[in-house]
């Protein structure tokens, strides 16, 4: 249903039985943070809760899509993974300053380093 | 070394510490000096008595240091030095001078030898020996040598202590020149440990096997000799045996009198001496309760001059930086400690503890921080321990006496301007050399957070429930079987009974919404009049979730009631909420009107009245133009009873009635929390808490500032929330984006604060992200478009919001708050 939301893409990679990378491109959004929710909630439930987001490519996030990070973030830490953020664009960088966000999940510039920072998923 | 203190260092020093004049017949003996040195000016006679009385300390370590083979001749020296210093003549003039004046006055040398010291030096001994004067005779000069036999019995017993290299010499000396002329037969001298025991330092007249036999005292014994440590005052027994109190010497002297004296100096008990008579003893006159007390401060002094390693009551205290190794240690524990050190008045007496450490999980009650409270004295630190809780008489006591204090749930008050703030810990006090260590353990973390949550839900009078739906359980909060008027021993009323307790024209109210909850298992709310059994009527809002377990049958429904009756705006939004339900089942257009009638009904678009001086403040609200977007933005701007001003923006995340029920739970939440006098950064972090637990899945954002109208200064903090911006002259920037997470993402967030000194004319801003978010420019660039609209000239504090709201380049269509306060 959401998948056809024309504002948000997520492009899911698997590298390996713990770890994904989710890749957004667009906007994320009041309309779109269901989608990415959702998309999260399918990788846990797969036992990947090693979560990697990918944001290079997403330009705008308002504090529904935030909510949907921070929720992310208690699931995957409950289940013994992380999440992890790599190279925001900079509207999306200061949104995460401005809510402080930063401080308990800090971005990583690039997916390596945020793979390396999540372990298994690097090697 | 420290050698003996020439001041009146007791800590209950009574009628004699601050007005003592000198004694009369030690007031005549200056003339007597003055007269017969005919040569010296009399300007002479002012002479300093700092110096003096450092001379004749000075004097007294000489005679220590020479261990003077006769006491009397000790006193002699020790007079000639006085002459020496006052005459400014050589020895064998001084001595000449002795002589002579011991001839006019008619009195032997050894006599006038102790008047002189004793007008010298006007410390105890010279006030007990002149007391006895007093009451002896009226007349000072009659009883010339009674007098003398005193003086001199007290200062050759005093020169005898000092000289004697340890205690059981002092013992020893103490007996045969000050207290056998009493009637006494024997003499004990106690030294208390860190445990509170008692060790027999030095004993006089009785025996060698029976001091064996009591060397050393066990904490929690109670002998004659503890009362005195534990009563911190002088105890007299008239027999022993009739007391029923054991002790040394009782087996020899079973009907003997007893007493037993602390000796303390400057609020510290080092030891206790105890006295003991063959025969019941009479009622003593006050003159040798004055001696006694006089004697057992010199031995408080000579205990206390004993080297470290012979009083095992120092172990961490070797030398000056006792209480720095205790930091150490502090810092090692997990619990919040304070290393407090005795903070002595001029007179040498106990006035108060200074902080000398606080650890690094020190936690002050009040929300403030370490800094605050590092090196300050603890009566100003905490001013309330020494009124309702008797925290600091707590902490004296474990000073004086070495003897530890517990305690569960103490209640530990702290004024945070002028508001009492209580909170509930468990205290331990223990003394540590010179140091006392105070730890308290503010009530575990969910315990604590447990508490905070019922201040908060008290405050906004809310009261949770949790119904087990197999099992018919129902778990009730304290708090809500007050709102229902119930006792607590009642059962509660269950969701199928509600309906039972509701005005009759809410019934169907309850019914459709238990339908709701219970078969739809949808999270709902709704309002309802509360019909009490004591004839009051409440309006209740009630709050209830579903919860289903793992065959996604109904297991449980959780919520809360509040109670919506006090406020007019409640009464408002209980319109718009009561048809909330009414609205889910009919079109949306009518639901997000309500949302927004419950919006207006929270934040009147006209400006609230506020009595604050000084201080202008405007507000403006602007909905979203689609009202299914209509959402969780608030401000709020309240005089609080300190008389400083809250004010605060907030925005929680997502649109429509969850948000917006959001919105009041917190806002109501801090208006409250606000009440206890707590400064930005603590109330945000109750926020937070309020937020991770009260409510489900909300995240909000807020910037929170109180106001201070004397001095001009507003803290403020932030929860993930952009800062506020000042306007000065036709100047405009935004404040520095200080640490702070956003509402109710964690259980546990701390916020930085700041402060701000504001100047006549200035302005500041606060607003939600609706005022600036936009899709195609960074935050940035979009506050950067908000400053220069704040930097144009505008006539007056309401102009200028109208101009930025109207500049306002958002296109997100969210709604807007506004808040501008401005100094006149």
């Amino acid at each position: 249903m959401s998948e056809q939301e024309p504002n948000l893409n997520v492009d899911v990679t698997i590298r390996d039985t713990g770890t994904a990378v989710l890749s957004l491109g667009g906007e994320l959004d009041m309309e779109t943070a269901q989608l990415l929710d959702d998309r999260l909630a399918e990788q846990l439930r797969q036992g990947r809760a090693r979560l990697v987001l990918d944001l290079s490519s997403l330009g705008f996030m308002d504090s529904s899509g935030l909510n949907v990070l921070i929720r992310a973030v208690h699931k995957a830490r409950a289940l013994g993974g992380d999440l992890y953020l790599a190279a925001p664009t900079s509207p999306v960088r200061r949104i995460l300053e401005i809510t402080g966000v930063t401080t308990t999940i800090p971005p990583h510039d690039g997916v390596a380093e945020a793979l390396a920072a999540a372990g298994g998923g690097a090697r | 070394m420290s050698g003996p203190h020439l001041r009146d260092g007791d800590p209950r020093s009574g009628p004699h510490g601050e007005d003592a004049p000198a004694p009369a017949a030690t007031a005549a003996a200056v003339p007597v000096q003055a007269s017969a040195v005919g040569d010296r000016p009399s300007a002479e006679d002012r002479f300093a008595i700092g110096r003096l009385a450092a001379t004749v300390e000075r004097l007294r370590g000489e005679v220590r240091a020479a261990h003077a083979a006769a006491e009397g001749r000790a006193l002699v020296e020790l007079a000639k030095g006085v002459i020496v210093e006052r005459l400014g003549c050589g020895p064998a003039q001084a001595a000449r001078q002795l002589a002579e004046l011991a001839d006019q006055a008619g009195l032997s040398q050894l006599e006038l030898a102790a008047d002189i010291i004793n007008q010298a030096a006007r410390d105890r001994v010279a006030e007990a020996a002149g007391d006895f004067l007093r009451t002896a005779a009226g007349e000072p000069g009659r009883a010339a040598g009674a007098d003398a036999s005193v003086g001199v019995r007290l200062r050759t017993a005093e020169s005898a202590a000092l000289s004697a290299d340890d205690t059981q010499s002092v013992a020893e000396s103490l007996l045969a020149h000050a207290l056998e002329p009493l009637g006494a037969v024997a003499v004990a001298i106690w030294t208390t440990g860190p445990d509170a025991s008692l060790s027999l330092r030095g004993h006089a007249g009785f025996g060698a096997d029976e001091a064996d036999r009591w060397h050393h005292v066990p904490p929690g014994v109670t002998t004659a000799a503890r009362q005195a440590l534990t009563g911190r005052r002088t105890v007299w027994y008239p027999s022993l045996a009739a007391a029923g109190i054991p002790s040394i010497g009782r087996t020899r002297h079973p009907d003997g009198g007893r007493v037993v004296v602390p000796a303390g100096t400057g609020g510290r008990i080092h030891g206790v001496l105890e006295i003991c008579w063959a025969r019941p003893l009479d009622p003593q006159p006050q003159a040798v309760e004055r001696q006694l007390e006089a004697l057992a401060e010199l031995c408080a002094h000579t205990l206390e001059a004993l080297p470290a390693q012979a009083v095992p009551t120092r172990p961490l205290a070797p030398g000056g930086d006792g209480p720095l190794e205790l930091a150490e240690l502090a810092d090692g524990l997990y619990d919040p400690v304070l290393v407090l050190t005795p903070h002595l008045d001029e007179e040498g007496r106990l006035a108060d503890f200074r902080i000398r450490h606080a650890n690094a999980h020190f936690q002050d009650p009040a929300g403030r921080p370490r800094s605050a409270v590092d090196g300050a004295l603890l009566l100003e630190a905490y001013p309330a321990t020494a009124g309702g809780s008797d925290l600091f008489e707590q902490i004296e006591r474990v000073y004086a006496t070495g003897e530890p204090f517990r305690s569960r749930r103490t209640r530990l008050t702290a004024l945070v301007d002028q508001v009492p703030l209580s909170s509930f810990a468990d205290i331990s006090i223990s003394r540590h050399g010179d140091s006392v260590f105070l730890i308290w353990r503010i009530e575990d973390e969910s315990a604590r957070l447990a508490s905070l949550l019922q201040h908060a839900q008290r405050l906004g009078r809310v009261g949770a429930f949790e119904e087990d739906v197999l099992t018919g359980e129902i778990t009730w909060n304290g708090q809500l079987f007050d709102l229902f008027g119930r006792q607590k021993t009642e059962p509660p009323v269950s969701l199928r009974e509600l309906a039972a307790h509701v005005h009759p024209d809410d019934a169907d109210v309850i019914r459709r919404f238990l339908h709701s909850v219970l078969h739809q298992r949808r999270a709902g709310s709704t309002s309802f009049r509360l019909l009490r059994r004591d004839g009051v009527t409440r309006h209740i809002r009630v709050i209830a979730e579903p919860a289903l377990g793992a065959d996604d049958r109904l297991q449980a429904v959780r919520g809360a009631y509040q109670d919506i009756s006090a406020q007019h705006w409640t009464e408002v939004a209980l319109t718009a909420t009561r048809d909330r339900l009414v609205a889910t089942e009919e079109e949306a257009e009518e639901r997000n009107r309500l949302t927004l009638q419950l919006q207006h009904a929270i934040m009147p678009p006209a400006k609230p009245p506020l009595d604050a001086p000084g201080l202008d403040v405007a507000v403006r609200y602007r909905p979203a133009e689609t009202e299914s977007l209509v959402g969780g933005d608030w401000y709020d701007a309240v005089v609080l009873p300190s008389k400083k001003v809250l004010l605060c923006v907030g925005d929680v995340a997502g649109h429509g009635v969850e948000a917006a029920t959001g919105m009041v739970v917190l806002r109501n939440a801090l208006r409250g929390l606000a009440v206890t006098g707590a400064g930005p950064a603590q109330l945000l972090s109750w926020l937070n808490s309020v937020a991770h637990h009260l409510t489900a899945h909300v995240t909000a954002t807020a910037v929170c500032g109180i106001y201070d109208p004397e001095t001009r200064t507003l803290r403020w903090a932030r929860a993930g929330h952009l800062p506020p911006v000042l306007v000065r002259e036709s100047e405009a920037a935004d404040l520095p984006l200080l640490r702070g997470l956003l509402l109710g993402a964690l259980a546990d967030a701390e916020y930085e604060e700041t402060e701000l000194r504001l100047e006549p004319g200035d302005t500041v801003l606060m607003y939600t992200d609706g005022l600036v978010e936009r899709r195609d420019t960074s935050v940035h660039d979009s506050v950067a478009q908000l400053l220069a609209t704040a930097r144009l000239p505008a006539d007056g504090l309401e102009r200028r919001l109208d101009l930025l709201l109207s500049r306002s380049k958002s296109d997100t269509d969210d709604d807007t708050c506004l808040i501008g306060v401005q100094v006149t």
